[in-house]
């Protein structure tokens, strides 16, 4: 995961805007990543509508009809295109809320862990000395426990709602952007421009939104991207341990857990919820990379 | 050229496991069992799970053995020879002379004496799972003589064979505890059973070796491996990939796996247990006894049975089991029905305004608990409950209860007698009781429950049992949701019977209780 | 140097003490674990004797206070469900973890690093597209996944290859290749953006200009350039690598210590977790300053800076 942010910790280069616009352009795009952008734009519209596009309520069980097979294989109703799982629930149904459920989470752990980690990557960089040490060594001690065990803990400590596992997966991940943050921080604070306006006497609180928020937007919005499946997956093995999401709300997660039992048998009941968990992820990979590849002039260049 | 390279790599790996497997087959007569659950300590008085009786048995004799399939029970000498009552709390047993353990040494009175009693003073808190289910009766062991023991209860006890029967009345080795102390003796315990432990890892796997100079007839085995395998398509998949030769808890919409490939074979039967939610009697919500009852009549357990168990399981009419043999089972007691009518009736008389009810359940600790949680769910939302539910470990009688309404749990019959499920689970003792979750009000609750445990006439401890049930009926303190169907897979050429007189899920090895034709 | 290699390890002790003391507090917010013990039939007597056996009666500063003790003493404390020490536990589960790791971080060298440069040189051609797509679908596929898909496939179907336990050396391939599979990714995607970055180095361009032949401009400068700071990213994925174990030795039955540090969580088996944690993030910790002393050595900068 970290494997791919050192090239977006450049600083953003001092390109004129109008061509950055350009590019990012959907005319401009590859024809891979139009693709991906409408994908990920149906998986945004499906995560939004997801109540009025599931033919059936994802929680309703029929256990006298459970495990039927997709729609296309012998057996299969046409009333339910995806199967049912082992309680007789629509898969179709559970597949789009799970994706709801599933991006919900994982976009909510990822803003709160882009807000607690930039805020004390901005404070660690600009005032530097003490704080920094004392933040840094918050980094040092995030990094050198394995995500899944704070988690774990969390739950284990706080329950299993499903606002404490969105806290927590958000805690997962805040010391890469405050890293990334604090290294930009650094290297903006050196500019001339900011030298001028400290001398004019502007504070911190001044510096860090005019001048270093602009300069850090880039990076984060690459790195915000490339987290977003790491966190995706985070919360998809959580729930696949049976510690995220509990039931019976679907998540994709906690739908392969349950599907697994019955993979020999009933093999649908995983691999439908799996398939949606590694469309998202991919789209968003690919996306995320070819904007770090726009944004990032020297590679471009 | 890839597909050379395929083929290349398939032969070879073919070849190397056809090499091991030879290799395996040439040397020992070893079955490979892969368990869902494992055991943390092999101390057999401590060790009261279902896999703990199955390990154990092979590990450790009891003075009384059972024949295992004969209804109702059968007694069989074990370490005793014979025993005798002298007078009405005391029963002499003489032991069988020249029983070598496994490390050479010869079993007598001492062991006996130590084994038993250990559990009895209440001092180890290890020993407080067997002895509120199993020996709060039992007083103290006597040594008479080398092979001789009297055991003295504190009141006369018509079920005192079948609880020394009991796994957890095993004896063990004393020179060995005392040498090593409790705790290493848990793990590396010495029995005088037909198998020995040959390496022990706690929750994940125990090999045994056969102990050659075992008192009875010889074990069919060289080497038995109980491997934990938690997850259900990694067990099928291990037996049908020839890593193990035995699995257990094959849910029945999963057979399929098993019999669509040749060489395999199923043996199941629904068990003496019952899966059953505990209403919370002190919880505000669950104390309304009308309530209870509206929440037991909107169970469909027909439907549960059909759609969770394939129809395989068993929708029980009353909290009882045909495995007592008549006349303590009464097959007219006819309890549980399913009625969403009167069940919403019952929801208005109990002024219910749609309070939360949470549905508590662990999953995999039950085999379907969590889907039985999801079925049951929507059936109370059909009659108007408002349900929640809530996943949790398992937890019993250590959790808070005041939070909790429905706590899952399960009524294994531990010995086919009213008083191997009641007595276990429903005393005055229990837990259910000690937290409040099961009270017994009524006032004529505590005579009669004397009477079905202690009453030295059959007729009338059937009397008071067949009113016990009525009265907790009335209270509807608990919900039994079925009887589930056990199923073991295993390779076909293996000959296996599930053994009704033992408590249920306990597997017996020992010579003529199974066999494995040469491969 | 040395000041600052002093520096970095008073740093690293510190951090694995702040480690301690969080989880420390944490786990014992999580309840109790007699309910694990006695499930059934606790009793609140069995409760008293057992906190007291576990020295669990008394206040937090006070346990915490005689756990540092012990470890001063070198002594690491009992599990307390299963009532050996806890050291010998993890010498038990070490091995299978660190083998399977090792094995998952080879593939994905010898695997990712080829993908990679392949992907770069050949820039917008077939070959350079179809590695990506290998690595990007490699990374967008949870472990969990491909662990099921995998023993559905060699174990259930084709009877190639054992998926539960760790008994024989094909035991290893499944769990390695599962693991392996996401770091072939991450060292491929990374491989390739360095590579890019270096190719577009002045030094690159030079010798270029001065007429190397490519294969030797590319070997001996822009490989060699861009290797080197694929160590610290290897750091962090052998990091990284734990939580994968987490959900291989779930999915296949692995005796390792994946499944002893969440099974001690849901067992509050105290002694378990901290020493596991302590391990853990000493682990961490020594792997991050190896890298810092790797760095100040090789360059002088680091060192002023500090």
């Amino acid at each position: 995961m970290n494997a791919v942010l050192s090239s977006a910790t450049a600083p953003a280069d001092s390109a004129p805007e109008f061509s950055l616009r350009r590019r990012l352009s959907f005319r401009r795009m590859p024809a891979s990543i139009k693709a991906c952008a409408m994908l990920a734009v149906l998986l945004a519209l499906v995560t939004v509508f997801a109540p009025w596009l599931t033919p059936h309520d994802p929680d309703a069980t029929q256990i006298l009809a459970k495990l039927k097979p997709p729609a296309f294989m012998a057996g299969g109703e046409s009333t339910h295109v995806f199967g049912t799982d082992q309680v007789g629930r629509d898969l179709l149904s559970r597949c789009l809320y799970g994706v709801r459920v599933s991006v919900g989470i994982a976009l909510l752990g990822l803003i709160i862990g882009c807000l607690i980690g930039t805020t004390l990557g901005v404070i660690s960089g600009l005032f530097g000395g003490m704080v920094d040490r004392v933040i840094m060594m918050l980094v040092d001690v995030f990094i050198s426990v394995p995500n899944l065990l704070i988690v774990l803990v969390g739950v284990a400590a706080f329950g299993t709602d499903i606002l404490v596992l969105v806290f927590l997966i958000g805690l997962a991940r805040w010391e890469t952007y405050a890293r990334v943050v604090r290294g930009q921080v650094l290297q903006v604070r050196e500019m001339p421009y900011i030298e001028a306006s400290r001398a004019l006497g502007a504070g911190h609180a001044w510096i860090a939104t005019r001048h270093v928020l602009p300069n850090i937007a880039s990076p984060l919005i690459v790195l915000l991207t490339l987290n977003f499946p790491s966190i995706l997956l985070l919360e998809s093995s959580l729930s696949f341990l049976g510690i995220g999401v509990q039931p019976p709300t679907a998540s994709l997660g906690s739908m392969v857990g349950d599907g697994r039992d019955h993979l020999i048998f009933a093999w649908w009941v995983a691999v439908a919820p799996a398939l949606m968990i590694v469309a998202i992820t991919f789209v968003v990979q690919m996306l995320g990379d070819w904007l770090r590849d726009v944004m990032d002039v020297r590679i471009d260049d | 050229m890839s597909a050379t390279i395929l083929k290349w790599a398939r032969n070879t790996m073919l070849l190397v496991c056809a090499l091991a497997a030879s290799l395996a087959y040439a040397q020992v007569r070893e079955l490979r069992v892969g368990v869902a659950s494992h055991v943390r300590t092999l101390d057999v008085q401590e060790m009261t799970s279902n896999s703990g009786a199955s390990f154990l048995y092979q590990i450790f004799d009891t003075l009384i053995e059972r024949d295992n399939h004969a209804a109702p029970l059968k007694f069989l000498p074990g370490l005793a020879t014979s025993w005798k009552m002298v007078t009405p709390t005391t029963m002499e047993l003489k032991l069988r002379d020249g029983v070598i353990m496994h490390d050479g040494a010869t079993l007598d009175a001492e062991d006996v004496k130590f084994s038993l009693e250990r559990v009895l003073d209440g001092k180890d808190p290890r020993y407080g799972s067997a002895r509120g289910r199993f020996f709060y009766n039992l007083k103290s062991v006597e040594v008479i003589d080398r092979l001789t023991v009297r055991v003295h209860t504190h009141r006369p006890d018509p079920l005192l064979e079948t609880i020394l029967s009991a796994r957890n009345a095993g004896i063990a080795s004393r020179k060995h505890v005392e040498k090593i102390g409790r705790d290493k003796s848990g793990l590396m315990p010495i029995g005088s059973g037909p198998y020995r432990v040959e390496g022990f890892k706690p929750n994940e796997v125990l090999a045994l070796t056969r102990h050659e100079r075992f008192w009875g007839e010889r074990p069919p085995f060289d080497r038995i491996t109980f491997t934990r395998i938690p997850e259900v398509a990694a067990r099928i998949t291990a037996l049908v990939n020839r890593e193990v030769d035995f699995i257990t808890n094959v849910p029945p919409d999963q057979e399929g796996a098993v019999t669509r490939v040749k060489g395999f074979k199923l043996v199941g039967a629904p068990l003496p247990v019952f899966h059953i939610w505990v209403l919370n009697m002190s919880h505000p919500v669950t104390a309304n006894p009308d309530l209870r009852k509206a929440l037991n009549l909107a169970v469909d357990r027909e439907a549960l049975v059909k759609g969770l168990w394939g129809g395989r399981g068993f929708a029980p009419k009353a909290h009882q089991f045909k495995e007592y043999g008549e006349p303590l089972f009464m097959p007219d007691l006819a309890h549980y029905r399913h009625d969403p009518k009167q069940a919403r009736e019952l929801l208005k008389k109990a002024g219910y305004k749609g309070e939360q009810i949470t549905i508590t359940f662990f999953p995999e600790y039950y085999l379907y608990g969590n889907h039985a949680a999801v079925a049951v769910a929507d059936m109370w939302k059909k009659v108007g409950i408002n349900v929640k539910l809530q996943m949790s470990e398992p937890v019993f009688s250590d959790a808070d209860h005041t939070k909790v309404m429905i706590q899952p749990w399960s009524n294994p019959l531990y010995y086919p007698d009213p008083m191997g499920v009641f007595d276990t689970h429903w005393s005055a003792s229990s837990w259910v009781v000690r937290k409040g979750l099961w009270k017994p009000s009524h006032p004529e609750w505590a005579p009669t429950y004397e009477k079905a445990r202690f009453s030295t006439q059959t007729n009338e401890r059937r009397d008071a049992y067949r009113k016990l049930l009525h009265l907790a009926d009335a209270m509807s303190g608990w919900i039994v949701l079925y009887q589930p169907y056990e199923a073991y897979a295993m390779n076909e050429n293996i000959d296996w019977r599930i053994p009704s007189a033992q408590r249920p899920y306990k597997l017996t090895f020992r010579a003529g209780q199974i066999s494995y034709k040469s491969r | 140097m040395l000041r600052f290699l002093a520096w970095r390890l008073g740093r690293a002790a510190l951090t694995v003490l702040l480690v301690l003391v969080a989880c420390f507090v944490a786990i014992r917010a999580t309840g109790s674990p007699l309910s694990v013990l006695y499930p059934e039939d606790a009793t609140p007597e069995q409760a008293v004797l057992l906190a007291q056996q576990w020295g669990l009666d008394r206040s937090l500063p006070e346990q915490f206070g005689v756990y540092i003790a012990n470890l001063a003493r070198g002594d690491f404390g009992v599990s307390i469900i299963e009532r050996r020490p806890v050291t010998r536990i993890y010498a038990e589960k070490l091995r299978p973890t660190l083998q399977l790791a090792a094995l998952a971080l080879v593939i994905g060298i010898v695997v990712g690093i080829p993908l990679g440069v392949v992907a770069a040189l050949r820039r917008g051609k077939v070959a350079a597209r179809a590695a990506m797509a290998v690595a990007f679908t490699g990374y967008a596929v949870p472990h969990f996944i491909i662990a099921i898909l995998l023993i559905l496939l060699f174990s259930y179907h084709l009877n190639w290859l054992p998926s539960t336990g760790a008994a024989t050396p094909q035991h290893y391939i499944l769990p390695a290749v599962t693991l392996a599979l996401p770091l072939i990714a991450a060292i491929a995607r990374y491989m390739r953006s360095t590579m890019l970055d270096v190719m577009n180095q002045d030094y690159v361009r030079t010798a270029r200009a001065k007429g190397v032949a490519e294969p030797r401009v590319v070997t001996l400068h822009v490989m060699r350039n861009a290797l080197l700071p694929l160590i610290t990213v290897l750091g962090l994925e052998v990091a990284g690598l734990i939580n994968g174990s987490l959900i291989v030795e779930t999915v296949f039955s692995w005796p390792g210590l994946g499944k002893v540090l969440t099974g001690s969580v849901s067992r509050r088996d105290f002694p378990v977790l901290q020493f596991g944690v302590i391990a853990y993030a000493m682990a961490v910790v020594a792997i991050n300053f190896l890298v810092d002393a790797l760095y100040a050595v090789a360059d002088p900068r680091v060192r002023v800076e500090s």
